[in-house]
């Protein structure tokens, strides 16, 4: 179906039934979600998987992505006005979003990474709905050595490029692996690792496990201190437009930010943040006022703040061409999914179409959404950050308990629940990552089934797989990846050595 | 660091633990894996990599100073633990005593442990949550929360 009339498809889907509720309610949320600290979108995404499961898959989906690009708008707003970075995607803004609020620029904060969100979040969806039918066209050649080297190239860019100590990356990527296996075997109907405990047969489930980690696990970490009410800046709305100036400085960063976030998007890792990060390097290179990067640069709240949203609609590309998730809160897209009872893969374009082009739509409407609540509705959430820290924490525990119980009636949801929150907030305090171990959860059964269906239908043979078009261009590319990474850090301890005897 | 160290070494223990509950599984043969041969990879792989982890000479990392304390200490640590006794005390007995009588304690508890608070204030705004919550999830979403065996 060609992009035109699929969009048209897309938004006659939008109309019709509740979609346009769910879409409302989805960014809703996900600004509530950005603004408020304690809770993030991969844990308000997982917390609403079961209130969709008396909506069809569209309804469902369209309001889940809903809270995904909406946190992104949400996140900013805390960050101008408290310097608290409501979202790990926002924690860029800060540094000159705030410092522009100081200045009583904070108005024009607001605009510029509200209207900057917009314009990168639309074009991002735009490409979006160029780049995901060829791509899925595609990928319809793969067969299961292809997907199952895709899904492997996914984890170790995962690992490789995500930041952070590789080794930890591996072992949380792993870890999730293992705790995939845990349950009964799809393809023999044999139990693995449940020793006799029929509950654990349903394996461990994602719902709890994102929870526990990034609900529960954010929610101990804030316990840490004792917050009074935040000092907020005011902000009136006559002050909320930029000057000219600003907006001509401002208006290229958003499309530099856009384009650089939706490229780095496309790959494995925590696009939406790395992208801030990159896009507020950009920006600050580029710029001719460097000496206000850090001081209240406009660009500096302009390029980051669209680079993760446009991260965000590039994110859903491999999910809907490709059906594999590289960032975690796509995983929670695909759970959603599966759980919907239907199956990721390049054939979903062509199976579902009524699902990828109703959300290409609603992002198209959530966008327009979003920018009106995040403007002149400000104040509206802004006022629910003097909610007192100790409720919101309360709440929190509870709305988690409460939702993970939820899903399937199982006590063991529960105590997987707090057992992850625990291990969450331990690991996250020495600096592991949380989401290669979410994917590999969610990827370690792909992973493995196709393994073995490749197996199966080369008759044992690997040298058959290896030697296909594709899957070895892709073992080729992740073994590069790695071995850069190896050559690079030999070639640093190296330098390291030899600037020792340097002493002027 | 030694909190570090610890967890690489239960690492350590937890990939060796899993190789062996796995050790009964079927390898099957190279045509037709069998349910075996994703659990033994992922594990040896998870257990060496701990060991190299437990091993290896941690270099300086952004965001994490070796040499200082990670973890909270004094009364910011009181606080953690006991929400975290909380939540574990809530696992343990939500079957027993009710999802709702359990919920309501951990409000109260939580909010006291975290806020300042009154408790006259804290259980009436409890009750107003715990109350609302009933009323979303026992009647307008039809979610079955467990009532408790105590009372049954």
């Amino acid at each position: 179906m060609d992009s035109f009339h699929g969009l048209l498809m897309g938004f006659s889907i939008l109309m019709s039934g509740h979609n346009l509720l769910a879409c409302f309610t989805g960014v809703l949320l996900g600004t509530l979600v950005g603004v408020l600290p304690g809770i993030g979108p991969i844990g308000a995404m997982a917390l609403l998987i079961p209130s969709t499961f008396a909506m069809g898959p569209v309804t469902a989906l369209i309001m889940l992505s809903g809270i995904f690009y909406g946190s992104m708008y949400g996140g900013s707003t805390t960050t101008i006005l408290v310097n608290v970075p409501g979202e790990a995607a926002s924690v860029v803004t800060a540094i000159d979003g705030y410092k522009m609020a100081r200045k009583g620029r904070a108005g024009a904060a607001l605009s510029v990474a509200a209207v900057g969100s917009f314009v990168a979040g639309t074009l991002g969806v735009v490409a979006m709905m160029f780049f995901a039918p060829p791509l899925a066209d595609f990928a319809l050649q793969f067969g299961p050595p292809e997907f199952c080297t895709l899904t492997f190239l996914g984890l170790v860019f995962l690992a490789q490029l995500g930041g952070g100590s590789p080794i930890k990356n591996y072992l949380m990527l792993v870890l999730g692996l293992m705790m995939g296996t845990v349950g009964m075997d799809l393809m023999s109907g044999e139990s693995r690792y449940t020793f006799g405990q029929l509950e654990l047969g349903r394996g461990v489930d994602l719902v709890p496990v994102a929870m526990g980690l990034y609900g529960i696990g954010e929610v101990l970490m804030l316990t840490e201190k004792v917050t009074g009410l935040p000092k907020m800046i005011k902000v009136r709305l006559r002050e909320l437009f930029p000057t000219k100036t600003e907006w001509r400085r401002s208006v290229p960063a958003m499309f530099r930010g856009g384009t650089l976030g939706f490229l780095m998007g496309l790959i494995p890792g925590p696009a939406a943040i790395l992208s801030t990060f990159a896009s507020y390097g950009l920006e600050k290179k580029l710029s001719k006022h460097k000496d206000e990067f850090g001081h209240g640069a406009v660009e500096g709240v302009a390029g980051p703040e669209s680079a993760n949203n446009a991260a965000t609609s590039a994110s859903l590309v491999p999910l809907l061409a490709l059906g594999i998730p590289f960032a975690p809160p796509t995983a929670i897209l695909m759970g959603a999914l599966t759980i919907h009872g239907v199956q990721p893969g390049p054939l979903l374009m062509s199976q579902n179409p009524d699902i990828f082009w109703g959300v290409v739509a609603s992002m198209y409407i959530g966008n327009i959404m979003l920018l009106i609540l995040n403007l002149p509705l400000v104040g509206v959430f802004t006022s629910l950050l003097r909610m007192p820290q100790h409720l919101l924490l309360a709440l929190i525990m509870l709305l988690c308990l409460v939702g993970t119980y939820a899903v399937a009636n199982s006590a063991l949801d529960v105590y997987i629940l707090v057992g992850m929150g625990i291990l969450g907030y331990i690991l996250r305090k020495l600096n592991f990552a949380m989401a290669p171990l979410i994917l590999a959860l969610v990827l370690g059964p792909v992973l493995e089934n196709t393994f073995r269906q490749s197996l199966f239908m080369a008759r044992g043979d690997i040298g058959v797989i290896i030697a296909r078009p594709y899957t070895a261009i892709m073992l080729g590319i992740g073994a590069a990846v790695v071995l850069f990474r190896i050559v690079v850090g030999f070639m640093r301890m190296r330098s390291s050595w030899q600037n020792l005897p340097l002493d002027d | 660091m030694i909190a570090l160290r610890v967890t690489y070494l239960a690492s350590l223990l937890v990939g060796i633990g899993y190789l062996i509950a796995g050790w009964e599984q079927s390898l099957g043969s190279l045509e037709m894996p069998g349910d075996g041969v994703f659990p033994l990879l992922v594990g040896s792989v998870f257990t060496l990599l701990s060991l190299i982890a437990v091993l290896h000479k941690p270099r300086p990392e952004e965001g994490l100073d070796h040499d200082a304390r990670v973890f909270p200490r004094g009364e910011d640590l009181q606080r953690l633990v006991w929400i975290i006794l909380c939540l574990v005390l809530f696992a343990a007995l939500f079957r027993f005593l009710g999802f709702h009588v359990c919920t309501l304690a951990l409000m109260i508890v939580t909010m006291r442990i975290l806020g300042p608070w009154g408790w006259l204030k804290i259980i009436v705004v409890s009750l107003i949550v715990v109350s609302l919550s009933y009323f979303l999830f026992q009647y307008l979403l039809e979610v079955p929360l467990p009532q408790g065996s105590l009372w049954a």
